[in-house]
């Protein structure tokens, strides 16, 4: 089995409709194009990807979009984490890699932040955690 | 000083003396490109520039290196330390960019986003094994 990465942020911006439809908004300002999944390339704009996170009668492992961005693709899953909303981006299929210093040939961990800060720059960042699983 | 910190754990050689020197110099150069000023101590009174070897010689002793830094007119404690476990980089706020970014804010709070990017800059070309906030 595969090396899987995943990038967790909160935000200072309440779980509410409105918010996650704004953050949608700016993923797709930011040419992130948004599916229903990886299976259904059906687009979704703002709207349809804050009703299928917030539909109720999906499984939980089911509420989130895929992701495809310039030439790479991942899934974004948003979280109600006391109240604010907290996301994550994990199951990428065309990896960014990068060869660095040492020679080492691997995730580029850098590229994939510097990404969502650019869709947050109008969200103050409370935490951000990668992880390797 | 603020108690949160942005740590990054990276790739970089610390079991041969000229590695280590290696990877100092790199992030010194990523310091000096994205034009981090280093001081002599937290007063920030007096500028400094880092000496390659001085700093290899106190990771390789002392298993870490501390620096006082002002980036885009910020403070910042930065702390190179070095384990079995790894390579990691600390940076402390020492005063915290304080901002109300224009959604969703309702008050001024320290934006962890401006100090992510800034250890982004100081680890360029290093892999990044893990990144996180405390």
């Amino acid at each position: 089995m595969g090396i899987s990465y995943s990038i967790n942020i909160v935000l200072d911006l309440k779980y509410e409709k409105k918010n996650i439809e704004y953050f949608f908004k700016k993923c797709s300002e930011n040419n992130i194009c948004l599916y229903r999944d990886s299976f259904n390339l059906t687009r979704l704009d703002s709207k349809n990807a804050t009703n299928q996170i917030l539909n109720m009668k999906l499984e939980e492992e089911e509420r989130c979009v895929r992701a495809i961005f310039q030439d790479t693709d991942f899934s974004i899953w948003l979280y109600n984490k006391n109240n604010l909303i907290s996301f994550s981006i994990d199951d990428f299929g065309m990896i960014w890699r990068k060869e660095f210093m040492d020679g080492c040939y691997s995730f580029d961990f850098a590229r994939y932040i510097r990404t969502l800060l650019i869709i947050c720059k109008d969200f103050t960042i409370l935490e951000l955690t990668t992880s390797t699983f | 000083m603020n108690s949160q910190f942005i740590c990054a754990s990276i790739s970089a050689g610390r079991r041969k003396k000229e590695w280590l020197t290696g990877s100092i110099y790199e992030v010194l150069g990523n310091a000096a490109t994205h034009q981090f000023v280093f001081y002599e101590d937290e007063s920030m009174a007096k500028i400094i520039k880092p000496i390659i070897e001085e700093v290899a010689d106190s990771i390789d002793t002392d298993f870490c290196a501390t620096f006082y830094v002002r980036t885009k007119g910020h403070p910042i404690k930065i702390v190179i330390y070095i384990n079995k476990e790894g390579n990691f980089i600390y940076f402390y706020p020492l005063k915290p960019y304080l901002t109300k970014k224009g959604y969703g804010s309702k008050k001024e709070k320290c934006d962890l986003g401006f100090y992510i990017e800034q250890i982004l800059y100081f680890c360029d070309h290093f892999f990044i094994y893990e990144l996180y906030t405390r």
